[in-house]
């Protein structure tokens, strides 16, 4: 039975109050409730009740049913334990919990004093053998390490029931984040705290080891101020002789907190130093404002990866501003915010190019090393010029002037006086060059966008007309230009070869001297280019071709074909268009076929969910990625490998992935927003573009796997993409 | 494979109104989440940290044939598919509930700085109970806890299933938090 209606009434008006009430400043709160409830005290004990809630529901139900049921699980199966010995300890009491275990209170069984330790378990739950290999290696690491802001291996071993243990120096403090909001003053006093903390991670560095998951709540403070750095169970030790390559570990990676990880920590990428780095950039920006750089909070792990590496966080200063206009809630003005009030102003300039200078993306663009960031914040807090900022002679000026206030300030006028009116034209001169400059660019791509129409509508002397006024300008070198460049090349010629069925696919050997025709006929026909004269057919029927690919020495073709009842990959000689191999395996059809650019292997990519890669000598399977699954879960429809021959781009309806060659390691994952079904990499390897249903084609930067630019402006689907040989 | 065929197309049907054709969907999604959650909850994941968006995306890719569906189908499996986490979880935590004979269900008391969520202690059975009565009230904010919570999507992804805005998603789901805390903190 349907509620009364007035009970929906009366929630409808409730809901709107509560929607102003959550977007208004907090000074008008009470004037709307009166507004708006007017007499009716019930309404507005209500409405206040509900909107009381909205300071404590941050973390409510953020964390999904069944991940919360798993954890409790975990957690009930840990606190069983406690009460019972491990080695020579009791465990006393519950005091936290990882990735990958629990960790303990406890003390020593015959110890008179009680001295309490840490003691971290294995959590049996999730007991397997990757668990106990992170396990066993945290303890390897931790017996390293001897530093006093590091907390301290005591003992370790393995219970009789074979659960490995590790006993800790057990530290009681607060998350570093709780410490500096309840007790730094001033960023001075956040910086010297921090500093510390560079210090134990640098240390760790030098042990060859990096963290890979620093974080408040692995960063101690006691109440003497102590740091200590806690929580190795991530770490990864260096090879000695493998220092500077660092390494392609990524176990474990995927456990890591987002909010602190670096770009290429979430995309699985490798992992050096200056991923550390990264997180202390995000832990300082957070003890300086109040607040992560990034809102990650309510986003998918593809979203955080797109925030991660694509946007740019505001300067610490900025945020802090921001936080602390939101913050004058009545119920917020805790010690906390109060702190912050000092700081503003001495975050603007040098401690926000620090920060940011610790948060680049590219890992080459932060500092290099935990020393070089610890270096700069040393050198702020003597008023020495940092290295985070160009150097200009003006700031190098001001350092200076801080250093020496007083002798300094009779100098400055008289120089102020002189340089007056020259300042003030350079000052012009360069604003007006700047914006001179900006309309030129503004200007360029205007006419570049012309230009792709003008090549849409294969209108070629009007896109002529739009380069030359680019010929031998700094323009003419970008990529767009000499894209658009390419169709006009006087050399140009139209071969059209007439078909009676439908072609697929077509190719060129690399040469340029081949042209091969994928015919849904199931044949493959070879052609003279320019001439267009026939030479070769292939032997023998297939099922419908959908891609044909030369090797990369042009000798030989293979083709990926099938229908609804067949399937079929073959290796073709160019010359006499005779089979030399048949690779079999897949279950269902195969649209998708590329050769590693040494010619040893051959990818395909089929209807069954898998891609196979195989020895191009003797045909036989050498590695699968991907699970055989319902046909068409997840189809490759085209497939490229970069020019190292180190990954596959694969485009797919679904989600088209970047595959790491041998390993079979998904790289990135593609947004599943559009249908990509053809993909390309240019031939320098630093972009590839991928295609399908949406009839454009966007451009991607295979370092960064970030959008470098989309063409639009096709009219139906696009079925095959080709970078041109010159193309950069 | 058969199956997967089938259940396309009642998702179609389903879609286009007619009624008996989640009768045929239900029991399927049912096995095939119900058998992934228990391995998830067993610890029988390579992947620990798998998210249960995946967990249902999984699902769906394998039971859902992709070339004959569309996005309002997979729209419309996310919606299935939040409703019968919801009743999983539910029928799980009534009977572990029973299991202990009430009463010796002690609360864990953990020191919470280390604890990765302060959230843990959500009853859902009574949540469940509490989202119910919200339902009565306003059907939209139901849903989207459903899709958040028991389907473990994000806003975004919420958004796309129900054809509303992110903002939308937003502010609805903080106010439904607000209602639902309201409600289990009350008793």
């Amino acid at each position: 039975m349907k509620p009364h209606s007035s009970t929906h009434d009366r929630w409808k008006l409730i809901d709107q109050i509560l929607d102003e009430l959550l977007e208004c400043p907090p000074s008008q709160i009470e004037t709307i409730l009166a507004d708006r409830c007017g007499q009716d005290a019930g309404l507005r004990a209500e409405v206040r009740k509900l909107f009381a809630a909205s300071e404590k529901v941050s973390g409510f139900m953020e964390i999904s049913a069944l991940e919360s049921a798993s954890r409790t699980l975990d957690l009930e199966t840990a606190a069983g334990l406690v009460g019972g010995r491990v080695g020579k300890y009791r465990l006393l009491r519950l005091i936290g919990r990882g990735g990958m275990g629990s960790v303990f209170l406890a003390a020593r069984d015959d110890d008179e004093f009680r001295k309490n330790v840490a003691v971290k378990l294995v959590n049996t739950v999730w007991g397997n053998e990757e668990v106990a290999q992170r396990f066993r290696r945290e303890r390897q690491i931790l017996a390293k390490l001897e530093h006093p802001n590091i907390a301290r291996l005591l003992d370790g071993g393995t219970t009789k029931d074979k659960v490995a243990f590790l006993v800790m120096e057990y530290i009681s403090g607060v998350p570093i984040t709780e410490y500096c909001k309840a007790r730094c003053k001033t960023t001075k006093q956040i910086l010297k705290i921090f500093l510390k903390v560079c210090a134990a991670v640098k240390y760790a560095h030098q042990n060859l080891i990096i963290h890979r998951d620093l974080k408040p709540n692995n960063i101690l403070v006691t109440a003497d101020g102590t740091v200590k750095l806690l929580d190795f169970g991530v770490a990864k030790l260096l090879q000695p002789d493998l220092l500077d390559v660092s390494s392609n570990f990524t176990q474990g990676a995927n456990i890591l907190t987002p909010n602190y990880a670096s770009p290429e920590q979430l995309k699985g990428e490798t992992i050096t130093t200056a991923s550390d780095v990264y997180s202390l950039g995000v832990l300082l920006y957070e003890l300086l404002s109040g607040s992560r750089p990034y809102d990650l909070k309510d986003k998918s792990l593809p979203e955080i990866l797109r925030v991660i590496s694509e946007e740019v966080p505001p300067k610490p200063s900025e945020t802090e501003r921001q936080m602390r206009e939101q913050m004058p809630r009545p119920t917020l003005t805790d010690s906390g915010l109060h702190a912050l009030t000092g700081i503003r102003r001495s975050l603007r300039g040098d401690v926000d190019n620090i920060c940011m200078k610790a948060l680049a993306k590219e890992r080459t663009e932060r500092y290099q090393t935990v020393e070089a960031l610890a270096t700069d914040i040393n050198r702020h807090l003597e008023s020495l010029p940092i290295l985070a900022r160009r150097p200009s002679t003006w700031y190098h000026t001001s350092k200076y002037v801080k250093r020496h206030r007083l002798g300094v300030a009779a100098l400055s006028v008289i120089v102020i006086l002189l340089l007056g009116w020259l300042t003030i034209a350079v000052w012009q001169r360069n604003v007006a060059r700047k914006e001179a400059e900006l309309n030129r660019r503004r200007a360029y791509s205007a006419d570049m966008n012309l230009g792709m129409q003008a090549y849409e509508r294969a209108n070629l002397t009007r896109l002529k007309d739009i380069l030359a006024h680019y010929q031998n300008t700094e323009f003419s070198r970008n990529w767009e230009y000499r894209f658009l460049q390419n169709p006009t090349n006087p050399k140009a010629q139209l071969l059209v070869i007439p078909h009676v069925t439908d072609v697929w696919d077509v190719a060129f050997s690399p040469d340029s001297k081949l042209l091969a025709t994928a015919c849904a006929d199931g044949f493959v026909r070879i052609y003279q280019v320019p001439q267009g004269k026939l030479l070769t057919t292939t032997a023998t029927k297939e099922p419908n071709i959908w891609r044909v690919r030369f090797s990369p020495d042009g000798k030989s073709l293979g083709t990926a074909s099938g229908d609804a009842n067949s399937t079929s990959v073959k290796v073709w000689n160019v010359a006499s268009g005779t089979e030399t191999l048949s690779l079999i395996g897949h279950t269902a059809r195969v649209r998708a076929i590329d050769f590693s650019p040494d010619g040893k292997l051959i990818a395909t990519g089929s209807r069954d969910g898998t891609i196979r890669i195989w020895s191009a000598l003797d045909g036989r399977e050498w590695k699968r990625f991907g699970v055989e699954r319902a046909p068409a879960a997840v189809e490759t429809e085209d497939l490229d490998f970069t020019p190292d021959g180190a990954r596959l781009i694969a485009a797919s309806r679904n989600t088209s992935k970047i595959w790491e060659v041998p390993s079979g390691r998904i790289l990135f994952k593609f947004d599943e927003t559009s249908t990509r079904i053809t993909s390309a990499v240019s031939p320098d390897g630093k972009r590839f573009a991928l295609g399908g249903l949406e009839a454009r084609i966007q451009i991607f930067d295979s370092k960064t796997v970030k959008l470098v630019m989309e063409i639009a402006g096709h009219e139906a689907r696009i079925n095959n993409l080709t970078f041109s040989r010159t193309a950069r | 494979m058969a199956a997967t065929h089938e259940l396309t197309h009642d998702l179609i049907e389903w879609r286009n109104g007619n009624e008996t054709a989640i009768e045929r969907i239900l029991p399927v999604i049912y096995d095939e989440l119900k058998r992934r959650a228990r391995h998830y909850l067993r610890g029988e994941r390579s992947d620990i940290s798998i998210q249960t968006s995946e967990l249902i995306n999984e699902a769906y890719l394998k039971l859902v044939d992709q070339r004959e569906s569309d996005w309002q189908s997979r729209a419309h499996f996310f919606a299935v598919a939040a409703r019968v986490m919801r009743n999983l979880l539910v029928d799980r935590a009534r009977s572990r509930r029973l299991a202990k004979r009430g009463g010796d269900a002690k609360r864990i008391s953990v020191d919470d700085i280390l604890i990765a969520s302060p959230d843990e202690d959500i009853n859902v059975v009574d949540l469940h109970e509490a989202l119910t009565t919200l339902a009565e009230l306003d059907e939209r904010k139901s849903q989207i806890v459903e899709l958040r919570y028991f389907a473990g999507l994000s806003v975004e992804e919420t958004a796309e299933v129900m054809s509303v805005s992110v903002i939308t998603v937003k502010r609805e789901w903080l106010k439904a938090k607000l209602w639902l805390y309201q409600a289990l903190h009350e008793k």
